[in-house]
């Protein structure tokens, strides 16, 4: 298991070729995972070619597939993008080109990103690669399951409301979802616009800051992206001294009794590095769920309005024009997304708006507030990622309550723009677990710092043999 | 039939001059071969943001000062969401609650119209309509609108009318929109009612698809009508959309407004709040000229008939350059004709004030005649030098001098003795015979007017 | 409190339900909407002005032309164009100019 550096002394020394790690992840790509929609080999060979020098020369990266690449088809996993491709890249597609990246291939998600376990996918579920019964996550569970098996050495997925955070927790990686405005969206399938954020998925702390260092920093093309200065995030050796970290109680209620274990563990291993925890309390926990599903419904019936046939896409005749992209619309969203844009229309509604779209942004502000708040007290909060280890595939496809009940943990981060990161806890059983660390705007790097002290001296021992190479 | 009032207001869409479109860097231009200014973003493609352009800010906030708006330091972008497919997101762009400019007026014939607000948003595509199906051009999609909204201060069609063409010459005047209704560049959508009762509307019907002034007026006008003979039989007037026939010349219901589409505004969460700074505002407030309607009535206070205080004020160039003159020279009459006649029919050159009312002044003076003056503005135009030079090169001083002249005149009297007599005896018209020989005894150079007063003297004297 | 109408919504939201799938997600709707409803519980009266914790102001695009895509870009994932024009049943017009 080698980490991005690592990889790069390799060429450097002429002991590897780019080439050779190209062809053993793309070995590696196993079918009935069904991790990736398009497997993007040719487009690799070409980057390869190009010879380009820099930070990510020669790294497989995987793309979740709501994330454009020119050239390539972006189906978002859904039925309403059949055959499009776009004609530009993403902002970020286009950073990691320049730095010498290529890319693996568009990996498998929720249908635009809604979801929490990759199953509602108009390509069927990805696995697990810990266990193919259990899911790998969602909406990002193709990027996790990709880097989890070694076909890809780290990936890009999308967070709204933890899609990148709960498949690395479920898959044993690190899943950091940066500062809302720290990486440009533009390029990025919109689902819940004030929400989301590109997230990195990765094996270690240093390569997820290696790779947020080339992504991150403003983009006049994304009006929403941060003027805000970008750090060497893959430089983490200087532990943080003198840190507080907060325990909310809030977030340990209702999870397993394992998860809560693996977490204290963590706790107790860096409470030696002389950094005080301390108990702290959020309410408003309470209120997150269901202030993330007005908001996030309500901004994706608006962002998949665009979804008519009209100018690409799956397009089923009608009898007239407003016929047409009715029928094209019900024929090619699967119910999850259905089930959302009618509710987002619902909240927006003129009868409903002041109760519901209005009333959930109030008490936005008052989640965002209340972290705010805390981070007076203490300067990260540790939770855990998950309530539950990776569920099995199809408990949970009928039931949309019970889909949002680890969003719990996560979506706050997202509510109040803040970064976030989840990283293996521990094993419970076969299946790995992860931690989560909450910090202040733009403390990206403070985040992945402690993450590598816990590597240090709780190394994870999960990672899947066969995805490790010689 | 009883005394109905109108009440009207009036929402204009005007498309801005500006090079690109309001949220990408395509061309704003129009009646180019189809889909040939398009992108990803005003495609409305999966993945792309919205990037706000700077001109067509700075083109809205000097509308709204220009129609003596307040400019709001802090506006927001609102989503309106509706399906139509010449609209590619699914929803326009545009701004709800917290527009740039509200609370202006305009003055009209002496009556205040107040403008409820000023906002920008996106235009959409444009369609073209098949047997069997449609055609969808985005070329227009995504350029940069602005919209006008009245109180309903106006009461009548003509003054609706008044209204549009004042607004039209503002937008004009200012550079903010080329306001071409031909070109479908301005659009007016008046909404109209009727009332028998003091002090209560009627039920307000919007007329849609109006592409000439006539048409407004004829439409509204259909619309009293159709408004009055509806309430006059007892029933009532349903809020509709209203098309108008040029043909018949009569107004129609296109649409009931039984269920108005909900269109869930909500704040655009891709756009950031838009904030203005005191600084911009009174930049673009600097330049921001004077309206010809205030124009005009300034001229009028200075003396100026209505005639021509209309045709200096209707002209940017021209009345700019009337105003510099009047602060050296206060003769507004004077130069008012030297504009209107002389340089006008040069054709509104390029010419320093300073020398043109330095060439009036010499005239006043008696310096030089005024033919003389004639010749001087039409060099200056062509060499820019200063008139004094002009007149030195060109010997075109008159002689005012009156001993000078008085001996010329009795030159010419011994030269002239016959018509002497004859002018002694009576015949008036002599006089000008006179004046044309000392003309020419100077060259031209004498001024004719005191020639013809000291001839006029000598006679009566003798 | 407003009743979730599915035949409302999905005219708002323009997607043409199937009976069964109409009834199965009426159902759904009924159920989450109750969940959402928790909203209602919490005290708003001393919201703080707050929105994002890391937006910076709008930024200003100078008036500058770009390259748009070309025609083929543009209708290249286009259903059945025409006269280099996207394509759609008869629209009635809706007003138009």
């Amino acid at each position: 298991m080698k980490t991005i550096l690592e990889y790069q002394e390799q060429f450097k020394k002429e002991e590897m070729t780019p080439l050779d790690l190209l062809e053993k992840s793309l070995e590696k790509i196993d079918p009935s995972l069904n991790a990736y929609i398009t497997v993007t080999e040719e487009l690799a060979r070409k980057g390869l070619k190009k010879d380009i020098q820099g930070k990510l020369k020669g790294i497989p990266i995987a793309i979740k597939d709501n994330i454009n690449i020119k050239g390539i088809p972006t189906t978002c996993a859904s039925n309403v993008l059949k055959g499009f491709i776009p004609p530009f890249s993403a902002t970020v597609i286009e950073r990691i080109q320049r730095s010498g990246g290529i890319f693996t291939g568009k990996t498998n998600l929720d249908e635009f990103g809604m979801g929490s376990s990759t199953e509602r996918s108009n390509i069927g579920p990805t696995k697990n690669p810990y266990d193919l019964t259990k899911v790998p996550g969602g909406s990002s569970g193709g990027s996790a399951a990709a880097v989890a098996s070694g076909s890809a050495v780290i990936s890009l997925g999308s967070d709204t409301g933890g899609s990148v955070r709960q498949p690395a927790s479920y898959c044993g990686l690190v899943g950091l979802k940066p500062t809302y405005g720290r990486v440009s969206r533009y390029g990025l399938v919109a689902f819940g616009s004030s929400l989301d954020q590109i997230g990195i998925i990765g094996r270690n702390a240093e390569d997820v800051g290696v790779l947020l260092k080339v992504i991150a920093g403003y983009d006049p093309k994304d009006s929403t992206s941060s003027q805000s200065k970008v750090e060497d995030y893959g430089n983490l050796n200087d532990t943080p001294k003198n840190l507080r970290i907060g325990i909310p109680e809030e977030y340990f209620k209702q999870i397993d009794e394992e998860v809560y274990t693996s977490v204290m563990k963590i706790k107790k291993a860096i409470e030696k590095e002389g950094i005080l925890f301390k108990s702290v309390s959020l309410p408003t926990t309470g209120y997150i769920i269901p202030t993330y599903q007005v908001i996030s419904y309500a901004e994706a019936s608006s962002n998949l309005a665009r979804y008519d046939g009209v100018r690409y896409g799956l397009r089923k005749d009608g009898e007239d024009f407003h016929d047409t992209i009715r029928k094209s619309r019900n024929e090619g969203f699967l119910s999850e997304v259905k089930r959302r844009i009618l509710i987002g229309s619902f909240v927006l509604s003129s009868e409903a708006i002041a109760e519901y779209y209005e009333r959930a942004d109030l008490i936005r502000r008052l989640i965002t507030q209340e972290f705010n708040d805390v981070f007076k007290e203490v300067d990260y909060l540790l939770t855990p990622a998950t309530p539950t280890p990776a569920f099995p595939i199809g408990e949970r496809t009928d039931d949309p309550i019970r889909m949002h009940v680890p969003d719990r943990m996560t979506a706050g981060a997202n509510l109040a723009g803040i970064p976030a990161v989840a990283a293996p806890a521990g094993m419970i059983g076969k299946l790995p677990i992860g931690y989560q660390l909450i910090g202040k705007p733009f403390d990206e790097k403070g985040l992945l710092s402690i993450v590598r002290l816990v590597e240090k001296i709780v190394p994870f021992q999960g990672f899947i043999k066969e995805a490790q190479d010689g | 039939m009883a005394e109905y009032k109108t009440t009207i207001g009036i929402e204009v869409h005007a498309q801005l001059k500006t090079v690109t479109k309001l949220f990408c860097g395509c061309p704003a231009s129009f009646g180019e071969e189809a889909n040939t200014n398009v992108c990803s973003i005003c495609l409305g493609l999966p993945g792309v943001l919205p990037s706000l352009n700077k001109k067509a800010v700075e083109l809205t906030v000097k509308a709204g000062l220009a129609l003596n708006c307040e400019i709001h330091t802090r506006s927001i972008f609102a989503r309106k969401n509706y399906f139509y497919p010449d609209l590619p997101k699914g929803y326009q762009i545009t701004q709800y609650r917290f527009p740039i400019a509200t609370g202006g007026k305009i003055s009209l014939e002496g009556r205040e119209i107040r403008i409820k607000r000023v906002h920008l948003e996106e235009e959409s595509a444009k369609s073209i309509h098949e047997k069997d199906k449609s055609l969808i051009d985005y070329n227009r999609s995504g350029v940069p609108l602005i919209e006008i909204v009245t109180e309903p201060d106006i009461d009548s069609p003509d003054m609706a009318v008044a209204y549009l063409k004042t607004l039209q010459k503002i937008l004009q005047f200012e550079n903010i929109s080329d306001a071409v209704m031909a070109r479908a560049e301005f659009r007016c959508e008046p909404n109209i009612s009727v009332s028998k009762e003091k002090g209560i509307l009627g039920t307000r019907t919007e007329v849609k698809n109006l592409n000439s002034f006539k048409a407004v007026k004829k439409s509204l006008l259909s619309e009293i009508d159709r408004q009055t003979e509806t309430l006059e039989k007892g029933k009532t007037v349903e809020q509709a959309t209203i098309h108008y026939s040029e043909e018949t010349g009569k107004t129609w219901v296109a649409r009931i407004k039984e269920e108005s589409s909900d269109y869930r505004y909500f704040p655009e969460p891709d756009l950031p709040p838009l904030l203005i700074s005191q600084t911009w505002i009174d930049e673009i407030k600097a330049a921001v000229g004077e309206l010809p309607v205030r124009k005009k009535e300034k001229y009028l206070e200075l003396g100026l008939n209505e005639k021509d205080a209309k045709t200096i004020s209707s002209f940017t160039t021209t009345s700019r350059l009337f105003e510099e003159i009047l602060k050296i020279i206060d003769e507004p009459i004077e130069v008012s004709k030297w504009i209107l006649r002389d340089y006008r029919s040069l054709g509104e050159p390029d010419i320093s004030a300073e020398n043109f009312a330095e060439m009036i002044k010499m005239v006043l003076h008696g310096e030089i005649s005024r033919n003389a003056g004639a010749e001087v503005l039409a060099e200056m135009v062509k060499t820019n030098k200063n008139p004094k030079q002009i007149v030195e090169e060109k010997n075109l001083s008159q002689i005012s001098d009156t001993n000078a002249l008085e001996r010329a005149v009795r030159e010419i009297f011994e030269e002239n003795p016959d018509e002497l007599t004859r002018l002694k005896g009576g015949e008036q018209k002599l006089i000008g015979f006179f004046v044309g020989q000392v003309m020419k005894k100077t060259a031209g150079k004498a001024d004719p007017k005191e020639v013809s007063r000291i001839i006029s003297e000598y006679e009566k004297k003798h | 409190m407003k009743e979730v109408d599915i035949k409302h919504l999905s005219k708002l939201a323009n997607i043409q339900l199937d009976k069964e799938e109409e009834k199965i997600l009426q159902k759904d709707l009924d159920k989450i909407i109750i969940h959402i409803r928790k909203i209602q519980e919490v005290e708003v009266n001393k919201t703080p002005n707050t929105t994002h914790l890391s937006i910076e102001e709008l930024p200003l695009r100078s008036d500058k032309k770009e390259k748009p895509l070309s025609v083929k870009e543009v209708l290249s994932n286009a259903q059945n164009p025409s006269k280099n024009h996207f394509t759609i049943n008869r629209m009635i017009n809706e007003d138009d100019s």
